[in-house]
């Protein structure tokens, strides 16, 4: 769980220095598109609201890169990776667009690949498969919840996908182009290797030079959105049981060493923090990424205290 | 003894004993200097008795009660009399007893032969401890060198353990009801009326915590174990001590009852070599694991000590002045300072503490500045410790971020 709280707060951090950064590398953009192939799997993002939250995040952190120089775009390598990363891209907004009776089937197949890579070129939804996979699928994933539905209409997936339209038909544009200079040509076999979403890649450098001077064509520049960071009221107690469970874990240390503590043996109430016990705002208000923050602090301190004790009490650390 | 009667009143007979006694110590009393030993050893062993005893006051439902309308009601006279016949000639009748105790404690921890040293000037025969307005330690807000010594530190570092126990009685109630507890201790300091008195503990605070050392009391001793643990206590309760007051409340709001003084002076700093100053001490202590005398055993397990808590108060730092973090952006650290909040929030395994890093690092890169600097190359990627090295890494500093982070 904690680790989705770290992801929302990285990607509310990427999504804030994405404007002013440029020449992002080969190897970074990849890891991104690795980030977003992993959390775009139907079995992990209509497991829970929050990892369709997730998702949101990545992609605003993504377009910021896009379409803060969508007038001069300067990430180049990113734009080839999200062309790269197409089909999953496709994918995605597939899932996004079936409805309610469809998703139950899908949370059925999710165990083993996304439908829609399965779905024909010709852009129909997976519905057609649904019932025959779901005798087969001995894990039935049931009642995928209206609210992750509804969420997943958040997810902002036009910049992507403008761009992987603006690429494709300009490498068709090509290839029609070299089709008709260059009569001689195997044309079938080239046109459906470019053509087809699956099918191998055009040699980078071509690829990224299409990419470079048409894929953000029709994206227009947008100003930065900072998402800045805002203490709220609900984990004030949270943070003040964090900072205190630090006082007296360096208590419980030095009465370990020097027999001389302060706190030490006393019934402490502010961490007895069970789970769920502290209610704050949702995940989902506007400052969801503080909120979330409570918690693991929380497990923070309660993690010292033990320890603290734990060596106190002769019990190793 | 918790659930005996007699055992319960013989401590609150302790206690308000104690108390009176450190009353009348400070105002009537000329002295608690060297020609009046004495009475400075009766004053700081009533601080001892109230440091031990007082958690275990606030632990009792019942306890805790009594001390809220003792301490923090309006009493009549006659109530202390019974503990000390002289009350009358040190008791304010109109104040409650809970802030007169701490406005003497924060008194005494500014007194001249007690806490401070001597000023130069008055000839020792005819010299006056008196309550001042100095600071501890050279820095923000003092030029002059201060000379420190070990009793004055210790004496200090007692009188703030008690002061902190008086804050901590929050801690005895659960998570959902600390936010509406008033804790009045915390409650008067961090709204103290005279602001003086805050600026100067808050500039002696920071002074002694920016100013220490750690390694310069190195080489380890193994005659010593602790080395100058002394030093280090009163380091660490200065730091406590700082933080308890300034962090009170978040930030929220700065009016009425979430009102911080520590808060808003420190916002209202705003000179380059502060700034120089502050970045100076709290990267020293950070940077420290990542050093390479890293490995000798002793210095590790110093620093870690205090990192922690230095973070708290580096995030306090970025968020509270924003002028403050625009130098650590435009002076060239936040890079440093990115890689090495990557390390404690990595070390931490980005829970506790390694949420703080996040909430430094979410500060920054609100900042446009932080993003462009990002986009120089990381030159250095290969003297970085190897839990926050990315295998094969050749980038730019945004590449490093997205990379380590394992978003």
């Amino acid at each position: 769980m904690d680790a989705s709280f770290w992801s929302v707060s990285l990607m509310a951090i990427i999504n804030n220095v994405a404007p002013e950064v440029t020449n992002l590398a080969r190897a970074t953009s990849s890891k991104l598109m690795q980030t977003f192939a992993r959390m775009a799997k139907p079995s992990f993002l209509l497991a829970s609201e929050l990892n369709v939250a997730l998702m949101v995040a990545l992609m605003h952190a993504i377009n910021a890169f896009i379409e803060c120089r969508a007038e001069e775009p300067s990430n180049v390598n990113l734009l080839y990776a999200v062309w790269r990363a197409r089909s999953r891209f496709q994918a995605l907004r597939e899932l996004c667009l079936v409805d309610m009776e469809d998703l139950t089937t899908i949370g059925a197949q999710s165990s083993t690949s996304p439908p829609s890579l399965r779905s024909s070129p010709d852009g129909s939804t997976p519905t057609a498969h649904s019932e025959k996979a779901k005798g087969k699928q001995p894990f039935v994933q049931q009642n995928v919840s209206p609210e992750v539905m509804r969420k997943l209409a958040d997810i902002p997936l036009h910049t992507p996908l403008t761009l992987i339209h603006n690429v494709n038909e300009q490498i068709s544009s090509n290839l029609d182009a070299d089709a008709d200079q260059e009569p001689m040509t195997p044309i079938d076999s080239r046109r459906s290797s470019f053509a087809s979403t699956r099918g191998p890649d055009r040699a980078p450098s071509d690829v990224l030079q299409i990419v470079h001077e048409f894929g953000l064509m029709g994206i227009e520049q947008r100003k930065p959105v900072v998402d800045v960071f805002r203490f709220q009221k609900s984990i004030a107690g949270l943070y003040a049981s964090f900072y205190w469970g630090l006082l007296v874990a360096s208590d419980v240390r030095r009465a370990n060493d020097s027999g001389k503590g302060i706190w030490v043996g006393t019934d402490i109430k502010l961490f007895k923090i069970k789970a769920g016990q502290v209610q704050g705002p949702s995940l989902w208000s506007p400052w969801g990424a503080v909120d979330a923050v409570g918690e693991s602090l929380v497990a923070g301190v309660r993690d010292l205290t033990l320890k603290a004790r734990k060596s106190l009490n002769g019990e190793g650390t | 003894m918790r659930d005996d009667p007699v055992a319960i009143d013989n401590l609150k007979t302790l206690v308000l004993k104690s108390t009176l006694k450190i009353l009348s110590s400070r105002t009537k009393s000329p002295s608690l200097t060297e020609e009046n030993a004495r009475l400075g050893i009766q004053l700081l062993n009533c601080v001892r008795i109230l440091t031990r005893i007082l958690p275990y006051v606030y632990e009792s439902d019942a306890a805790r009660a009594w001390e809220e309308e003792v301490f923090w009601q309006p009493q009549q006279m006659s109530t202390f009399q019974k503990y000390a016949k002289d009350v009358g000639d040190y008791l304010e009748p109109q104040e409650n007893l809970g802030v007169q105790l701490v406005d003497a404690l924060l008194e005494l921890l500014f007194y001249t032969g007690f806490t401070l040293p001597w000023s130069d000037t008055p000839p020792q025969d005819s010299r006056k401890g008196q309550i001042t307005y100095g600071l501890w330690q050279s820095g923000i807000a003092c030029d002059t060198t201060v000379i420190t010594t070990r009793e004055l530190e210790s004496r200090r570092t007692e009188i703030m353990q008690l002061i902190l126990v008086l804050e901590s009685k929050g801690i005895y109630v659960g998570p959902g009801e600390y936010i509406n507890t008033e804790v009045q201790a915390v409650q008067h300091i961090v709204q103290h009326p005279d602001k003086r008195r805050v600026q100067a503990l808050l500039c002696s605070l920071l002074n002694t915590i920016i100013k220490y050392h750690p390694d310069s009391w190195l080489p380890f001793d193994p005659r010593n174990p602790q080395g100058d643990s002394w030093r280090e206590l009163h380091v660490r309760t200065c730091l406590q001590f700082l933080l308890v007051n300034i962090l009170n409340r978040a930030p929220w709001r700065d009016e009425g009852r979430d009102k911080n003084e520590f808060r808003l002076q420190f916002s209202y700093l705003h000179k380059p070599t502060h700034f120089q100053f502050l970045a100076d001490g709290i990267f020293k202590i950070l940077r420290q694991p990542l050093e390479p005398s890293a490995n000798v055993l002793s210095m590790g397990l110093k620093s870690s000590a205090l990192a922690s808590e230095m973070v708290l108060l580096l995030w306090e730092t970025i968020y509270t002045n924003k002028k403050y973090r625009q130098y650590i952006v435009k002076s060239g650290r936040a890079l440093d300072l990115m890689v090495l909040l990557m390390y404690y929030s990595k070390e931490s395994q980005m829970e506790g503490i390694g949420r703080v890093c996040v909430f430094c690092l979410q500060t920054l890169s609100a900042e446009p500045s932080f993003g462009q600097s990002l986009n120089r190359s990381f030159d250095a990627h290969n003297t970085l410790p190897v839990s926050i090295q990315v295998k094969n890494f050749h980038g730019q500093y945004s590449d490093y971020f997205i990379t380590v982070s394992e978003i």
